[in-house]
């Protein structure tokens, strides 16, 4: 492979250095949506290694059931490329919450319940909104679209 | 602390701790999660008024605290990290009320209460509160 420095001499030696920048930050926007794909899995690995149990949290939580876990998953994994990661955790009432958080004023939390609800809640700037919807296999569009609004 | 003879009603002005004793309680830029302000199953929230407390007496009540919650826990990941201060009056507009509830070993003690009971409803005002709420790590 013969490495051309860009001299900034041509247009075509431009065009081939705008296009070897493209493709860095391809690769590096891939290696950053797989670093945040592993860490909410692991983070959901997690929820289940710690909170499975009755009494997890040392004050009565309820265990995080087997639907609870794989709505979580399910939701995570079909995640479209350009969404952000959630971060995840247990909730004592047996729910597992997923986290979108920008900033203090951009934050989406979803509580997956094992009844297959998701009940949400968001700051967006000054408005302050909230839903509880089903599941239904995929992340409601309401979601996505609040989802787009963090970034 | 306050005397245990005589307590007085929680004023807007006090200051409230909610003590973070999981690692997910707190956000890593030190903001607070929403999940150290919902009640669950108790329908009211535990809290310990500043009123008349030293800042030992303070971190001492959330020892006592994480200490309870780990004789209990089936895991072993939960202690004392810090505390979520917010001022009582912060609850008022969101319905919720804060009850001086004096138990042995905290006279300070006190109850978030009236929380409503559906699940998104309590997520919005946790999540208010929490951005409302300022982070004490424990050094």
């Amino acid at each position: 492979m013969i490495c051309i420095a860009n001299s900034g001499l041509s247009e075509a030696a431009q065009q081939l250095d705008s296009f070897r920048q493209q493709q860095e930050q391809r690769e590096s926007d891939t290696v950053t949506l797989a670093k945040a794909d592993e860490q909410a899995q692991n983070e959901l690995l997690d929820v289940l290694k710690e909170c499975s149990e009755s009494n997890w949290d040392g004050e009565n939580a309820e265990p995080i059931e087997q639907t609870t876990l794989e709505i979580s998953h399910a939701i995570i994994r079909d995640l479209p490329p350009w969404f952000p990661r959630p971060r995840v955790y247990a909730e004592p009432d047996g729910h597992i919450c997923l986290e979108w958080y920008t900033n203090p004023k951009k934050i989406l939390s979803v509580s997956v319940a094992p009844d297959e609800q998701l009940h949400w809640a968001a700051l967006i700037g000054s408005e302050t909104m909230r839903g509880t919807c089903p599941f239904y296999g995929s992340l409601p569009q309401t979601l996505q679209e609040l989802i787009d609004r963090l970034s | 602390m306050l005397d245990p003879t005589s307590i007085p009603q929680v004023a807007d002005n006090e200051l409230l701790a909610r003590y973070a004793t999981r690692k997910d309680d707190v956000r890593a830029d030190h903001t607070i999660r929403e999940k150290l302000f919902i009640a669950y199953k108790h329908v009211e929230l535990s809290v310990t008024r500043h009123k008349e407390c030293t800042e030992e007496e303070l971190w001492n009540a959330g020892h006592v605290v994480a200490a309870a919650m780990l004789t209990k826990a089936t895991h072993q990941s939960i202690k004392l990290r810090g505390r979520a201060d917010i001022s009582a009056g912060a609850c008022k507009p969101h319905g919720l009320d804060v009850v001086a509830d004096p138990i042995d070993g905290n006279p300070n003690h006190a109850n978030i209460t009236n929380y409503p009971s559906d699940k998104s409803a309590q997520k919005l005002i946790a999540l208010q509160l929490a951005s409302q709420a300022k982070y004490i790590p424990l050094h």
